[in-house]
């Protein structure tokens, strides 16, 4: 009970700031240091449990932290706390600008406080049925973040991504009413339950047909949420419309919520000795999904939605190394994308105030323009495609390897290729925004040339990706493989 | 489940399946809310014969917080927006209405999983057909929402139609996000109406590939 507590109290805390502060400078400040707390509490907690090796119990029915949610409750505070410190200097600039106020940035910290609990409610929910009401509680509440710049083309995106995402979503409920229905039939426990350890404690009593149709709609509906291909449309619109530091949150945690929902349910199947039927299913979906978003990412003439097929890209290996029950494979390219991810879309944040615009045809020139930005950027496009020596290599490796060992030659062909495809739009992207020439009606405009504010974080996210390339001890093995559930 | 109660489930779908064929849109609110109020009252009567007192309080809220409270606000939202009739999209909705009691009758007829899935999933399967129907015939966002609601509804009948129900809390919990979403999208929806004078969402394209 202590531990819950001690984990809600500064999100909460943040919340209290965003209802009584009354200058921008103040709030931002304030909810940044606050998350970093956070950060140091969760981290704690994480290491208590991963040192006693043991699953930590928060004492509140139906929620826990067990190694899946150790892991994914620090990466979560991580892009969080990130966000919340590189939105400093973004919204001072956007309230210098006058594309903000703090009203609005009122609205903006209480919703993402929210937003955070709610992602936290997804990772330790230990009931599918929580687990339900936690995801879509994330989507009702990232959904006036989107918005926030109140243009018409945030309304269309926020339409969208609350339409489809609720339908989506909807299915999965289905998916999970099926799961229930099929815990009914299960010898002595005729009142069933959502429970993951009692589901998988019986999951072989499960009758097959009931489980097989109830992962279906839960794959459908997940899937939507996470941006499989093809129910990925709203993913683009909605990552591109946000302001930075929300698209660093949807992309950087987000998405985890969704596999994470996938990655137990997909659990209780393996333990029903169902693990082929996961593999048909998902394993071609994921494998579409890389190849779908490389394929878009060659033509696409805005910055932010490239970023965003990137992350369906890296979606579609995560549901790959789902289907294939790689732990290492999930959890290794979750941490690796959602560091890099966040870097990028934090300095794409940082452009489109430079430039004024998200074409990527008018955003040219960052060598010149800011050089340590764009330094930082090509790099994160290079981690982010999974070239050595940075840890997205090792971990696509991961999942690679675990297709090839069970003989997934199709796949592992198609995503091959797809990862080739994905690295060629990438590059012949970023050589022009970071070599190009760039346009006239910058010159002369270099009061932010060597700001070094805007930078450190993207810059600290992304030494971190480059450490784990080379440090992949043994205990980090340990952490990853613990992922079990 | 009592097969008494199938002229109950059986008016409930017709209900539904009745939206499909109607342009007005206060009418079909009404539709909407006597169906859901419908289901909420079947969940009380189930409750009471299997003496489970979480379906009881859920039913009871599900009839009055969405058969009641849930039209009564789209009415609302749609009267000051200023739109009473949505006209199809592609099919007129009278011939759409041939078309889904054509699929829902080879449905029933057919029963294509009856031997691995048991039959009472078929009224929620039809429900939820009805919601996609309902959500991809029209032009406007409102009806969007209630195909969503639909789909939903699908869903309760069959969490209700099993041997046990779900726990209170998740019915509660997937109640409240169910709520705090149609006032989440009614708010879009004013939003919608004030920026672009309209809100037929066949007309939202400006975001592609």
């Amino acid at each position: 009970m202590i531990i819950a507590i001690l984990i809600l109290i500064f999100p909460l805390l943040i919340l209290t700031t965003a209802f009584f502060a009354s200058r921008v400078r103040i709030l931002t400040r304030v909810s940044a240091v606050l998350m970093w707390a956070q950060m140091a509490v969760t981290t704690c907690v994480s290491i208590y449990g991963f040192t006693r090796n043991a699953t930590v119990h928060l004492r509140i029915y139906g929620f826990q932290l067990d190694k899946t949610a150790q892991l994914f409750l620090v990466l979560t505070t991580l892009v969080t706390a990130s966000a919340l410190t590189q939105a400093v200097a973004f919204f001072d600039r956007e309230e210098a600008e006058q594309q903000a106020n703090i009203g609005s940035l009122r609205n903006f910290y209480a919703l993402a406080s929210l937003f955070y609990l709610s992602m936290i409610a997804v990772i330790t929910a230990e009931d599918l049925g929580y687990l339900w009401i936690a995801i879509e509680a994330t989507t009702l509440l990232s959904a006036p973040l989107v918005y926030f710049h109140r243009s018409r083309t945030a309304l269309e995106a926020t339409w969208k991504y609350l339409i489809i995402c609720s339908v989506g979503i909807a299915f999965a409920l289905f998916g999970t009413a099926l799961f229930y229905a099929a815990s009914q039939r299960v010898p002595g426990l005729s009142s069933g339950s959502l429970s993951l350890h009692i589901l998988l404690l019986n999951a072989k009593l499960m009758p097959t047909g009931l489980l097989r149709l109830g992962f279906v709609f839960i794959l459908l509906g997940y899937g939507t949420k996470a941006g499989l291909f093809p129910l990925h449309s709203w993913l683009p619109d909605a990552h591109s419309e946000a302001p930075a530091p929300a698209s660093a949150m949807l992309s950087g945690a987000l998405l985890n919520c969704a596999l994470i929902g996938l990655w137990r349910t997909a659990g209780i199947m393996d333990a029903a000795g169902e693990a082929s039927f996961v593999r048909i299913t998902l394993l071609p979906m994921g494998a579409l999904t890389v190849l779908a978003a490389g394929l878009f990412m060659l033509k696409q003439y805005d910055l932010k939605r490239m970023l965003a097929y990137s992350s369906m890209e890296n979606v579609g290996l995560i549901a790959c190394a789902i289907a294939l029950r790689s732990s290492s494979g999930f959890a290794l390219q979750a941490i690796n994308h959602s560091l890099v991810k966040v870097a990028l879309f934090l300095l794409a944040g940082n452009m489109l105030q430079e430039y004024g615009t998200k074409s990527i045809r008018e955003i040219r020139g960052m060598m010149q323009v800011r050089p340590s930005a764009g330094f930082l950027f090509l790099l994160g496009i290079v981690a982010v495609s999974g070239t050595p020596p940075f840890g997205s290599f090792l971990s696509e490796w991961e999942i690679l390897y675990s297709a090839a060992d069970q003989r997934q030659i199709l796949v592992l062909a198609a995503i091959l290729s797809a990862l080739a495809i994905a690295f060629i739009g990438l590059m012949v992207q970023t050589a022009g925004i970071v070599f190009g020439e760039p346009s006239k009606r910058r010159e002369g405009h270099d009061a932010h040339k060597h700001a070094t504010l805007p930078i450190i974080v993207p810059g600290l996210l992304l030494l971190a990706a480059l450490l784990l390339g080379f440090m992949l001890t043994p205990q980090i093995m340990a952490l990853a493989q613990g992922v079990k559930q | 489940m009592h097969s008494s109660l199938d002229p109950v489930v059986g008016a409930i779908v017709l209900l539904a399946l009745w939206m499909v064929g109607i342009t007005n849109l206060p009418s079909k609110m009404a539709l909407y809310g006597l169906q859901t109020a419908g289901l909420g009252i079947l969940a009380v009567w189930i409750g009471v014969h299997h003496h489970e007192p979480a379906l009881i309080i859920a039913g009871t809220a599900v009839a009055l917080l969405k058969g009641i409270g849930v039209p009564i606000y789209l009415t609302r939202v749609v009267r000051i927006i200023g739109c009473r009739r949505d006209e199809g999209l592609l099919l007129a909705p009278p011939l759409l209405l041939f078309l889904t009691m054509a699929i829902l009758g080879a449905l029933a007829l057919l029963q294509p999983f009856a031997k691995e899935y048991s039959a009472d999933l078929l009224p929620s399967i039809g429900l939820i057909l009805v919601g996609m129907t309902l959500m991809i015939s029209r032009r406007l966002a409102v009806s969007q929402i209630v195909g969503f609601l639909v789909i939903e509804n699908g869903i309760f009948y069959y969490t209700i139609s099993q041997p046990h129900s779900m726990p209170l809390v998740v019915d509660l919990g997937v109640l409240l996000d169910v709520l705090v979403g149609v006032m989440l999208a009614g708010a879009l929806m004013f939003q919608i109406s004030d920026s672009f004078e309209h809100i037929d969402v066949t007309e939202l394209k400006r975001l592609r590939g």
